[in-house]
């Protein structure tokens, strides 16, 4: 069975159809977990070409890996938030009041088809305001990609107890948010549960 | 059956549990949730809760780049790999070109000669069917009369010059006088068949070697007698010819041959398929279509391929830089860039012995592929990375693989 680990090895011993592989199995997710971070689309791409031309020159020289998509996601993270660090030193706006990047963790623009669905995002904005970024960060590895804890500490630089922290400080915004907004709630999942 | 895990959980303890994030990701029916629930009804309530927080974050759509852009990033990386690999790549000692001009003298001198004999048709008749490649064992048919039967998946073929018999997996050795054809007055042949599923290494009497593909048959005599070393096949060859500049060596196919001196060079040219291509890595060959009186033949150079069009019956020459890919199933793989895919559906059934069923009008919408598969691999292996790359679903019963084409629906995108 050809692994990760097999397939990685094959991308450092300069074997072009690894390459080929590599790109075209992440692409479509790296591009779209940058959209996360910012709407600027040619920014994005220049990151990951980035990514990719860093892995090309390094190759010999990178470690082994187990989970690829993993491996990738942190270096772009990475790559992705000094990139926006540097395009907001170059740009004009006045940053005072936050020393650290502003990330802008956001939910795609779907095109919404019916009017539950517009009135479930919404909400689902209206709650994910409630958190701060690195929060809303951790729920997307936890609850959308399900990642565990190793893996989110690995991607994000933080160790166990902060990942943990992050995700119950995050549980009880949520879960005060819903009992606010029980209107909301009843008309949504009245939809789910009969789904 | 696991004991209840989720007996004392809390809405928290839940979305804090990895795998019980993952199993309302896989539970999808009604029925299986209410399974679930109902074996873990001490704790229902906070699942429920735990369940809603959780179905806010799902995705359920495959977000998927624009083709355009996808295209020109990866043009970008590709190019960039290239260059820094040829910019990065060790020296190889291997000398490249060894054909003098003195010796391409005689190429063209016997051309000139062949042009005369080769008036007369000269197709040699496999002593056996096309239907005996579809059966397990690699035959060696000798040309005193015996068949001898090779267990092995993979066989190395050597006939030992001078000694009138033949080695086996530098094992067995088995005894062949050469044995004329009182008809004809010329040796007879020794052949080989290689069934589909299986492929072998052969050694002639003047050092050549020849690896030999699936599906194919080969003819050669234990000696080479004559003023020239005249051999046939039906199938896909790569050849190593043993330099002798005296006695041309000529790859004769249904269709096309192909003469060389002293050189490297792969041929496929399967009677069942309609192109019959050949490659040349290094040295010089002279190709031409045997089925017409008159014919002109082609001269080939290093990294070249001709493809020769059985219904246009016309060779067209074309550069070919990446011919080592064109012999990588001598080492077990097999390497296609921009290929059709039906054409590697074709070859696949060759390797694996195997037929593909699908709708051929899906097939051949299916855009150019690329690819390395390791022949090493079980079938079920290549399928997978197959089906992985071009998505489609399979199913295999027996020998039959069938392809389900349900095209996955794409989110409308502006």
């Amino acid at each position: 069975m050809t692994t990760d680990k097999d397939i990685w090895n094959e991308f450092k011993n300069e074997e072009a159809n690894a390459l080929s592989f590599i790109y075209s199995q992440n692409i479509d997710f790296l591009f779209f977990y940058g959209k996360r971070f910012t709407s600027d689309e040619e920014f994005i791409l220049d990151i990951i070409q980035d990514l990719f031309y860093d892995l090309i020159k390094y190759r010999k020289s990178v470690s082994q890996t187990d989970n690829i998509r993993l491996y990738l996601l942190k270096s772009f993270r990475r790559k992705l938030l000094r990139g926006i660090e540097i395009k907001h030193k170059l740009t004009k706006l006045d940053r005072e009041y936050n020393l650290v990047p502003e990330i802008v963790f956001s939910i795609e623009e779907e095109m919404i088809t019916d009017e539950e669905q517009s009135i479930r995002v919404k909400f689902i904005r209206r709650g994910l305001k409630e958190l701060n970024a690195k929060q809303r960060e951790v729920i997307y590895y936890k609850f959308t990609l399900g990642y565990d804890y190793d893996q989110i500490c690995e991607i994000m630089s933080i160790n166990y107890d902060s990942a943990r922290q992050l995700v119950s400080r995050s549980i009880n915004s949520l879960k005060q948010f819903m009992s606010k907004n029980k209107f909301f709630l009843l008309f949504i999942y009245r939809r789910l549960t009969t789904e | 059956m696991r004991g209840k895990k989720y007996n004392a959980y809390s809405v928290e303890d839940l979305l804090h549990d990895q795998e019980f994030v993952s199993i309302v990701k896989r539970l999808n029916s009604p029925e299986e949730w209410d399974q679930f629930l109902q074996y873990e009804s001490e704790s229902a309530n906070n699942i429920i809760q735990a369940r809603k927080i959780l179905q806010l974050f799902q995705t359920s759509e495959e977000e998927i780049l624009a083709k355009e852009k996808n295209q020109k990033l990866w043009d970008n990386i590709y190019r960039f790999n290239t260059e820094f690999s040829r910019h990065h790549k060790s020296i190889s000692l291997k000398t490249f070109v060894r054909v003098a001009a003195s010796i391409l003298i005689i190429i063209s001198l016997g051309g000139l000669l062949y042009l005369h004999f080769n008036k007369v048709k000269n197709q040699y008749q496999f002593s056996e069917s096309r239907n005996d490649l579809k059966t397990e064992s690699l035959l060696l048919v000798l040309s005193n009369g015996n068949t001898v039967k090779l267990e092995k998946s993979e066989s190395k073929i050597k006939v030992l010059t001078g000694q009138c018999a033949i080695q086996i997996d530098n094992d067995q050795i088995i005894e062949n006088q050469s044995t004329i054809n009182k008809a004809t007055n010329n040796a007879k042949f020794n052949e080989v068949i290689i069934p589909f599923g299986k492929k072998s290494k052969l050694v002639l009497g003047d050092g050549t070697t020849v690896w030999l593909n699936a599906g194919s048959r080969f003819a050669f005599p234990q000696e080479f007698n004559g003023k020239k070393r005249e051999v046939f096949l039906d199938g896909e060859a790569y050849f190593e010819v043993a330099k002798n500049v005296n006695k041309p060596f000529i790859v004769s196919t249904a269709e096309i041959n192909v003469e060389v001196l002293g050189t490297r060079f792969n041929v496929s040219a399967y009677k069942s398929d309609n192109l019959c291509e050949t490659v040349l890595l290094e040295g010089s060959v002279n190709i031409w279509d045997n089925t017409r009186l008159f014919t002109e033949k082609i001269q080939m150079v290093p990294n070249q391929k001709a493809t020769y069009d059985k219904t246009g019956k016309n060779i067209a020459l074309k550069s070919e830089l990446e011919s080592g890919r064109y012999i990588s199933w001598v080492n077990g793989w097999y390497e296609f860039k921009n290929e059709d895919f039906e054409l590697v559906l074709k070859k696949l059934e060759k390797y694996y012995n195997i037929n593909f069923e699908y709708d051929q009008t899906v097939i051949s919408k299916i855009l150019p592929v690329s690819g390395k598969l390791d022949l090493k691999e079980s079938l079920n292996e290549v399928m997978i990375v197959l089906s992985r790359v071009t998505k489609f679903e399979y199913q295999i019963t027996g020998k039959i693989v069938t392809i389900k084409t349900n095209i996955k629906k794409q989110p409308m995108r502006n």
